[in-house]
């Protein structure tokens, strides 16, 4: 419609409530859309934002790892060297438990030699002999 | 370049055993290059008199001054001020008692960031006896919570520059002389740090402030005037009003502007039993703004899923005939996006987010937590939120040792270490239940994250105010019930606590505002 040209009030009333209506309609979809936009435009800077925080974490998380590691690293070593310490004290305890088992020998063949020893006729007229000595000894104590 | 501490302690007849122990402390400094600037304030003790002679005989880096009459501290003060030679000055009372690491901990923060002007740290309370007991984890930097009480009090480690620039301690604030002066330079700087780390032992000897601040009532009449004037000076149109008993200030801005305000109530419509009575949440929440609010330039926007029963919908309108208009949420039940779409909803540039299991308590709910966001660097507020039966629900967030509601379950009656729930105060977020928010904030930060449907929201959303270089402010000013996860299920998913770690893990787990366990 030409803006300018004359018209009368009883056909243009209804044109301008029309119009109106239409353009009420058109900035309600245009509200909407922004409303939309402004969402969207939410949604993108918060994931935007939110990518910064998590890139920004990443040379954290990964200093607290590299520490956990070197940490981790240092525990293996010490267990490592906790190990070592007990192999060898086992080695050591090992030999002991070796020579005592020698020893345990030496001990039953002198025990066996001594028993042999007591049993023979020498040990007992030996005792025989000695009686009385040992008779007086315990009065004596 | 290792800078000169000069260490001002006035001294006026302290108790013979303190003064050694002071003495001892600053002589067992790992960091050696200081100069101590003793003001005797003509002390009658001729033990003290003595004992400072022989300190100037046996030691050139101490300097002294006798003064022919006495005057008082803040005089001898700044005395000890004009013999001062050092880059920095400490501030040192002569019954109290250095950390050994005291000053190396300091230059190692100034070798750190050589253009800071002001340096605070923890500190801690010492009977006669030597018992170390009321360790005080500060917060970092937190102007809104210094306006309510000298919180970086000592050890104070200030450029001597700037302490002559502001000029120095004034008279007429007797007892709270160290205040004044901090607060005059911080108005002057911003390059402040915190360190972590008890380095002060205050002597808590029978008449000293460190007892109890009720006992020096001049002190806390100084305080107050100090703060007032920091204000004036700061073109903070505000008073300041006495936490009794607690000789804390609470500051009160009046505001400039009355701006319209978005209170946004996402909701489904769930009713529970409140107080022994089948309730609507969502409309009980909309009749306790309409009741009490005493703010009146406001909108009420509800975000309802479809599902939302039309009878509610409908006693909302009742409710709320002018005020209010519903907008439907179409979607699977998202949090964030129900938010979002709220606050697309409106345009004023301010809004609160406020949950439907709330109920407003405070009649200036509005009032008070707009004054705060006022200062155009506080991106959000949060109030003192309570339980149905009057606990705290949450005092603002506090992620020590990891992420929950701060004092949740706990007395309202408390007082919290160092007065924490009766003052206004940075913190690291506040609660999504209710919390109002700078618009262009919200904006900058992109709103609430979609990536967060039901929990950690709230978190991530103050987490991101703050990477921007906002202010988060919690106020025990502002009371509302929360009554907490009445509406929605209290669960977080698996996804929400690797995506928060993964965004924020850094800082999650270290609370720099709010260190108490």
């Amino acid at each position: 419609m030409d803006s300018n040209s004359p018209v009368s009030p009883e056909t243009t009333q209804p044109d301008v409530a029309l119009e109106l209506a239409q353009v009420k309609h058109e900035l309600e979809l245009a509200e909407g859309k922004i409303m939309q936009l402004e969402l969207a435009l939410l949604q993108s800077r918060d994931f935007a934002i939110g990518a910064a925080a998590e890139a920004s974490e990443i040379p954290i998380i990964r200093a607290k790892f590299q520490n956990q590691f070197a940490e981790s690293e240092r525990q293996l070593a010490d267990a490592n060297e906790h190990i070592k310490s007990h192999v060898a004290h086992i080695a050591r305890l090992e030999k002991l438990v070796a020579d005592l088992l020698k020893l345990e020998r030496v001990n039953k063949d002198l025990r066996t030699q001594m028993n042999h020893l007591k049993i023979s006729v020498t040990w007992r007229v030996g005792r025989l002999i000695m009686l009385p000595i040992r008779i007086v000894k315990r009065i004596v104590k | 370049m290792q800078p000169l501490f000069s260490i001002i302690t006035p001294v006026y007849n302290p108790p013979h055993d303190a003064f050694e122990k002071c003495i001892e402390s600053v002589y067992a400094q790992e960091f050696t290059n200081w100069q101590w600037c003793l003001v005797d304030d003509k002390s009658s003790d001729p033990y003290v008199v003595a004992r400072i002679k022989e300190l100037q005989v046996l030691d050139s880096r101490v300097v002294v001054y006798f003064r022919s009459e006495n005057g008082g501290i803040i005089e001898a003060s700044n005395d000890a001020l004009s013999l001062a030679m050092g880059e920095f000055v400490v501030l040192l009372d002569n019954d109290d008692v250095l950390h050994a690491d005291a000053l190396a901990e300091v230059a190692a923060q100034i070798e750190l960031d050589p253009e800071i002007d002001y340096i605070y740290t923890d500190e801690d309370k010492v009977t006669v006896d030597g018992r170390h007991y009321d360790e005080f984890k500060k917060p970092k930097w937190s102007p809104e919570r210094l306006l309510a009480h000298n919180y970086c009090s000592h050890l104070s480690v200030i450029r001597r520059e700037l302490v002559n620039a502001v000029g120095r301690f004034r008279r007429g604030f007797e007892g709270s002389q160290d205040y004044d002066l901090i607060l005059r330079v911080v108005e002057k700087t911003s390059r402040i740090a915190h360190i972590p780390k008890v380095l002060y032992h205050w002597r808590s000897v029978p008449g000293s402030v460190s007892i109890a601040a009720d006992e020096k009532p001049y002190a806390f009449i100084s305080a107050t005037k100090a703060v007032t004037e920091h204000l004036q000076r700061k073109n903070i149109d505000a008073e300041v009003e006495e936490v009794k008993p607690y000789a804390i200030s609470r500051v009160k801005r009046r505001l400039k502007q009355s701006p319209r305000i978005s209170i946004i109530i996402p909701t489904c419509g769930t009713k529970k039993s409140l107080f022994g009575v089948d309730t609507c949440l969502v409309v009980n929440a909309v009749e306790s703004i309409e009741r009490k609010t005493s703010y009146k330039n406001y909108e009420i926007i509800v975000i309802a899923d479809t599902h939302t029963p039309p009878e509610i919908l409908s006693e909302l309108q009742r409710v709320s005939p002018l005020n209010l208009r519903i907008v439907n949420y179409e979607k699977e039940f998202n949090f964030s996006d129900k938010c979002n779409l709220g606050v697309v909803n409106s345009d004023t540039p301010f809004f609160v987010l406020l949950n439907d299991d709330t109920e407003v308590i405070s009649e200036d709910w509005l009032e008070i937590m707009l004054s705060y966001l006022q200062e155009p660097d506080v991106a959000a507020v949060g109030p003192m939120l309570l339980l149905e039966d009057g606990r705290i629900q949450s005092a603002g967030h506090s992620h020590t040792p990891d992420p929950h509601n701060f004092y949740n379950g706990r007395s309202i009656e408390e007082l919290g270490e160092l007065g924490i729930l009766k003052v206004a105060r940075e913190c690291t977020g506040v609660t999504g239940a209710c919390m109002m928010v700078r618009r262009n904030a919200y904006f900058e930060v992109g709103g609430m994250s979609k990536s967060f449907p039901l929990s950690f929201n709230d978190v991530d959303l103050s987490f991101k105010f703050l990477d921007r270089g906002y202010r988060i402010i919690w106020t025990p000013f502002v009371r509302l019930f929360h009554f907490e996860t009445a509406s929605r299920p209290n669960f977080s998913t698996q996804k929400e606590v690797e995506l928060v770690t993964n965004r924020w893990g850094n800082r999650i787990y270290s609370d720099e505002y709010c260190r108490i366990e």
